[in-house]
């Protein structure tokens, strides 16, 4: 059996004890800063950044996928305790969640989000675990033109998938594919875009990026508002759900993880979309249905155990095919890359030790937070009570510090502060960034691959549709594009989004 | 043509320069053809769709039927202070280094907020302060200066 050997020798990776270590303390950071509300997934990782230096590549990739989880299940507990979510992906949770705490029920809400995450953690490694080597094996033939056909699919996915007009979406994903450029080209050395900033040779840097466009405008609104978010904590006394809850949060929370393990892997989907797919569909074959928003235990296990599986299985695209398949797998993208590993379908063959390490390692990132943070949510809920004022100060320095410390360039904070003026721009112009994010890591790849395509056919521009895999990729790709252009469709696609 | 959605049409007057501004610089690398390309080709291309699809975004702002969508007012004190807190951050930090750095941006940023006294936001400046020397030039070892060099 190649699946068992391999999580064997994943384990022997994982549970090393220095390695135990680093999942443990990625855990816990990510949480105390999930837990700020305002703070995702994406600043905590960027802001988190620095301390994963220095480590071996399997070591630093550990602590950043524990950081990851941490950042998940920290943003569950500020939506259930205090109404606000950290994070697109625990929106939903607040619904529920917070009724379900505001009844007396926040200890067993908070237990029941643990549960839920775990086990869609479970079946979700499992899943990646039996994907990752055929989807290897697939794109491990492919040539630049294939390459470049999967890309495409990959970028109207997440242009499909994005909420807000498509027209927006396209022009998103096209500007981060020029921004993407800037700097030296590969193959003759020309700078490009950039003469005016010798520091700019190799480009913006990712962290700096994606902590301009989506940590910057977030503090910068919520100070905006005047009063900043008010924290009612919600008192909680017992951990434990009752027996009836037990009961009702089962087939919730198999659903969930069903819809989150598939929606995670499709391009521009996640987290986010996932939780919202999951309490659409409890809404729709619940029997308790009309109890939700009023506290139900479905509307939380469902979302709650999706966003976790889709959590895990967008990391599927961007190990097995190295594409990325939305904002904070761009950004975990650039983590490796700074760590010296490049996804590709590669990673598996060359890299196995650290590909399977990591793979388990998101298993026993699960187990640690599930045995770690039910004991420890006095101390998360002591950092829930520092009031926003005092936090901001401290959220700008850090990302400052994370952005700085990628290679040590104080031009790196300036491109930060660019960029945070763009996210704010778009925010006010209610365009998404996130197309933007995955258009800029994508953009020096596609171009290559583009190149060396026509320069091996010559200039011949059928060499795109020269061999059955690229015509069927770029097929989906049209057929998704048409799709989301039907009216009726567009119709349903919208309604999905109305939820936010 | 009256615009309605004017959120949509300054996104995409922006697209349609920034896709200009872009293809014309790509013309000045050289284009190269489509089997030997230019630095500049690829670029181009991008440019002149972004130019595009910004113009497809202008014009169906101005669309019969559409809402009427201006744009708000915003208040830019809590955005200036926030970036520019960064920027007095990142000038402090190469010349005088880490601790003052922080002190000054957190003073700056502090402004932004309600209810936030000097006083309060000192206090929170120095205690960051030390958190910061322990974390990041302590613990993780990371080289970066931390008091003025005199």
């Amino acid at each position: 059996m190649d699946l068992i050997n391999n999580l064997l020798l994943g384990f022997s990776v994982s549970l090393t004890a220095a390695n135990l270590l680093y999942a443990l303390i990625g855990c816990v950071v990510g949480t105390l800063v999930g837990v700020l509300p305002g703070v995702g997934a994406l600043a905590t990782i960027a802001m988190l950044l620095p301390i994963t230096y220095g480590m071996a590549p399997a070591s630093g990739l550990i602590m950043l996928a524990g950081i990851y989880y941490g950042a998940q299940y920290g943003g569950s507990i500020s939506a259930i305790l205090v109404n606000l979510p950290g994070e697109t992906s625990s929106v939903v949770t607040t619904i529920d969640g917070h009724q379900m705490a505001k009844r007396g029920r926040a200890g067993a809400a908070l237990a029941i989000s643990a549960l839920g995450s775990f086990f869609a953690g479970t079946v979700a490694t499992l899943a990646i675990a039996a994907f990752a080597g055929p989807m290897s094996n697939f794109a491990f033939h492919f040539g630049p033109a294939e390459n470049f056909a999967l890309m495409t699919v990959g970028l109207v996915g997440a242009v499909v998938i994005s909420s807000g007009a498509l027209s927006k979406a396209v022009a998103m994903v096209i500007l981060g594919l020029l921004l993407g450029l800037v700097g030296t080209d590969i193959n003759t050395g020309t700078s490009r875009f950039a003469s005016a900033f010798p520091e700019l040779t190799e480009g913006f840097s990712v962290v700096a990026v994606a902590v301009g466009l989506f940590g910057l405008p977030e503090i910068i609104s919520n100070l905006e508002r005047g009063n900043l978010p008010e924290r009612i904590l919600v008192p909680f006394r017992s951990l434990w759900p009752s027996r009836t809850e037990m009961r009702r949060m089962v087939a919730p929370m198999v659903r969930g993880t069903a819809i989150g393990s598939l929606l995670g892997m499709l391009p521009g989907g996640g987290a986010a979309l996932a939780s919202f797919a999951s309490y659409a569909c409890e809404k729709k074959v619940s029997r308790y249905a009309p109890e939700m928003g009023k506290g139900a235990v479905e509307g939380l296990a469902g979302p709650e155990s999706a966003n976790n599986a889709a959590a895990q299985t967008s990391f599927i695209p961007l190990l097995t095919l190295g594409i990325p398949s939305n904002a904070v797998m761009a950004l975990m993208m650039g983590a490796m890359i700074l760590h010296s590993i490049q996804p590709s379908p590669l990673i598996i063959t060359k890299e196995p030790a650290l590909f399977w390490g990591l793979i388990t390692s998101m298993w026993v990132g699960n187990l640690i937070l599930v045995v770690l943070n039910l004991p420890l949510i006095g101390i998360w809920v002591m950092f829930l009570k520092v009031p926003y004022k005092y936090l901001f100060g401290a959220i700008l320095v850090f990302c400052s510090i994370g952005v700085y410390s990628v290679s040590s360039s104080v031009f790196d904070i300036y491109v930060m502060v660019f960029f945070g003026l763009v996210g704010y721009v778009l925010l006010k112009l209610d365009c998404e960034p996130a197309p933007l994010l995955l258009g800029f890591v994508l953009g020096p790849m596609m171009e290559e691959n583009f190149r060396r395509s026509l320069l091996i056919s010559g200039g011949d521009y059928g060499v795109f549709v020269g061999s059955a895999i690229s015509i069927v990729l770029l097929a989906v790709a049209v057929i998704l594009a048409v799709i989301v252009a039907v009216p009726a469709i567009r119709g349903i696609r919208q309604e999905a989004f109305q939820e936010e | 043509m009256q615009i309605r959605d004017h959120k949509d049409f300054a996104l995409g007057s922006a697209c349609l320069a920034i896709g200009a501004v872009f293809a014309l610089t790509a013309t000045s690398y050289n284009l190269g053809t489509a089997s030997k390309m230019g630095p500049g080709y690829f670029p181009f291309v991008l440019g002149t769709l972004l130019a595009i699809a910004g113009a497809v975004i202008a014009v169906r702002s101005a669309a019969g039927g559409k809402a009427l969508r201006r744009l708000e007012r915003v208040d830019l004190k809590a955005g200036l202070l926030v970036l520019g807190s960064i920027c007095l951050f990142a000038v402090l930090f190469d010349d005088i280094g880490l601790v003052l750095a922080i002190v000054g941006a957190v003073l700056l940023s502090s402004r932004a907020a309600p209810d936030y006294s000097l006083k309060q936001a000192l206090a929170a400046g120095l205690v960051l302060c030390v958190l910061c020397v322990v974390i990041f030039a302590w613990a993780l070892g990371l080289q970066m200066p931390i008091w003025p060099s005199f």
